[in-house]
């Protein structure tokens, strides 16, 4: 290393894709899910579909596939999809790891809660409080997108209120609006609380504002009716369709990295600690194939303990898969299915119940702790995550779609100073 | 924009950190605050040893400028003492250049306004 001179000008950032092809892939990506959903049903149904989720009050638990058929709901991932990349585009964002997590993100969470008039109101409200700092939007864009996960905030005031429709109107977008332009600075500040342990960050900050929200209702004698509705029997189709999508995001990825995969040790060399975009780090392709590896993981694993992959389900193993792209791979979060399979084995719950599948798949969120701390945290961080997040969701009664991120976000600041507590005075890994 | 202040510092808190824990026994730490800009010099030794670390902390801190990945994460910046950031500082800077000769490692970072 002696004489080395690096200028940031000159960094060596793997340009293995240009800025636009990482657009057409995306749309490409989105278009997928809308035509899939298209394929799966009759125009006729689609429509009355997307009636029925549009008027839905969308909070936790609410399979959209079980209340609006199956073409429906990737209908609305697409279209919701599409409407996150139209806003990037228009910001001039460069799609890194941070923006292919999110995009997967929204797209499976389009499927159990967010629809394509809940989110534009949040988007909204972080708009305005763009305006607010006299900042550029583009700034915040990522939290208003993360933070779509509050639109059954929005969609409960509006359709499942007992006031007049101008009320439930004035009503919901004023408080859809307030959330929106407090979410930025919450999700901020609560970074430093976990150290950037918690993936799911926005989904931390989102439950702590549905769970004063919840209060101030109750206050004023609303209660928000939390579900359990869930689909079943889309094992063979949507089995079979998400193995050949992440068989082809694993190709794709191949034909990027230059015919290789020797670098993705590189990839599972890392904590996965915010931040940790991949793409930036090591290249888009090597990233792809990655993503792909995860979604497989999470296909594999629930069609192995036998559950089925309802939107929750297939919500999970898409933000596993989206993930892939900034923080989680194979390595640092086996220790977390660890941690369930520990509690299967103490009879704590059944691995194939649909919220033990959910609570799973989302739990990788605290992929870093096994990733920095080893193995053991991760058994330890998986098993509390699990134990915690159906008693978590009564705090927020559904109003947070991330409710297992919001879980993981409290055993991270429950956990974090315990092991860091026990470590060696000058552990550091750069 | 706001906390501009406390963002450099952070950064510095960052890149101290990461020194102290390479071996660094000698840190210079010199900051200009400009009219436009921020201009961050920090010299310092490491031991060899740590040469893969210094290679870590190369490849984030040249990493491109992201402005709408900074408003978010700028807080994360040296929080924790049991890993770098790196990347985070990375995308918080404008300009960056790092020099290593033998146990010497000298970084120029420049912040815009």
């Amino acid at each position: 290393m002696g004489g080395l001179i690096i200028k940031s000008t000159e960094a060596i950032n793997q340009k293995d894709i240009s800025y636009n092809m990482k657009y057409i892939l995306c749309i490409i990506y989105a278009l997928i899910y809308l035509v899939l959903g298209l394929t799966l049903d009759s125009p006729k149904n689609i429509f009355e579909g997307m009636l029925i989720i549009l008027q839905e009050p969308s909070v936790l638990m609410t399979d959209y596939i079980e209340i609006a058929g199956r073409g429906a709901p990737f209908v609305n991932g697409g279209i919701v999809t599409l409407m996150a990349i139209g806003l990037l585009w228009v910001q001039k964002i460069d799609i890194t790891g941070v923006a292919m997590a999110t995009l997967s993100l929204l797209t499976g969470f389009s499927l159990f809660g967010k629809n394509i008039l809940n989110v534009c109101i949040i988007i909204l409200g972080v708009f305005i409080y763009s305006k607010i700092q006299r900042d550029k939007f583009n700034k915040y864009l990522y939290v208003a997108l993360l933070g779509t996960c509050l639109g059954p905030v929005f969609s409960f005031l509006l359709f499942d209120t007992p006031y007049g429709l101008l009320g439930r109107i004035l009503l919901s977008t004023t408080i859809g609006l307030l959330v929106g332009m407090i979410l930025p600075s919450v999700a901020t500040s609560l970074l430093k609380v976990h150290q950037g342990f918690v993936l799911y960050n926005v989904g931390f900050a989102s439950g702590l504002i549905g769970t004063m929200l919840l209060a101030i209702l109750k206050a004023y004698d609303i209660e928000v009716q939390s579900r359990a509705i869930w689909s079943e029997g889309n094992n063979l189709i949507m089995g079979w369709f998400l193995f050949f999508f992440f068989i082809i995001t694993i190709v794709l990825g191949y034909i990027y990295n230059g015919r290789k995969v020797s670098n993705l040790k590189n990839i599972f060399a890392y904590a996965g600690k915010l931040m940790s975009d991949f793409v930036a780090l090591e290249g888009f392709g090597i990233t792809l194939i990655n993503m792909g590896i995860n979604g497989l993981l999470g296909l594999g694993y629930v069609l192995l303990i036998g559950g089925e992959l309802s939107g929750p389900v297939i919500g999970g193993i898409l933000t596993m898969y989206g993930f892939g792209a900034y923080g989680k791979h194979i390595k640092n979060m086996l220790p977390i299915f660890g941690g369930l399979l520990l509690g299967s084995i103490v009879n704590a719950w059944t691995l194939n119940e649909p919220g033990v599948i959910v609570a799973t798949l989302f739990a990788t969120g605290l992929a870093p702790i096994p990733g920095k701390f080893g193995w053991p945290y991760g058994i330890v961080a998986g098993f509390l995550t699990a134990i915690a997040a159906s008693h978590i969701g009564m705090l927020h009664g559904g109003l947070n779609l991330y409710n297992v991120g919001f879980t993981t976000g409290i055993v991270a600041i429950f956990l974090i100073p315990i092991i860091e507590a026990f470590k060696k005075e000058d552990y550091y890994e750069a | 924009m706001k906390h501009n202040n406390k963002r450099v510092c952070k950064i510095i808190d960052e890149l101290t950190t990461f020194l102290l824990f390479v071996g660094a026994t000698d840190i210079n730490i010199n900051v200009k605050n400009r009219e436009k800009e921020y201009l961050i010099f920090i010299n310092s030794d490491f031991e060899r040893k740590n040469e893969k670390q210094i290679q870590k902390l190369i490849k984030g801190i040249t990493s491109p400028k992201q402005e709408e990945i900074e408003e978010y994460y700028w807080e994360l910046t040296g929080e924790s003492d049991v890993s770098g950031e790196f990347n985070l500082v990375g995308i918080m800077i404008d300009k960056a250049e790092v020099k290593v000769e033998g146990n010497h490692i000298s970084i120029e970072l420049m912040r815009k306004k």
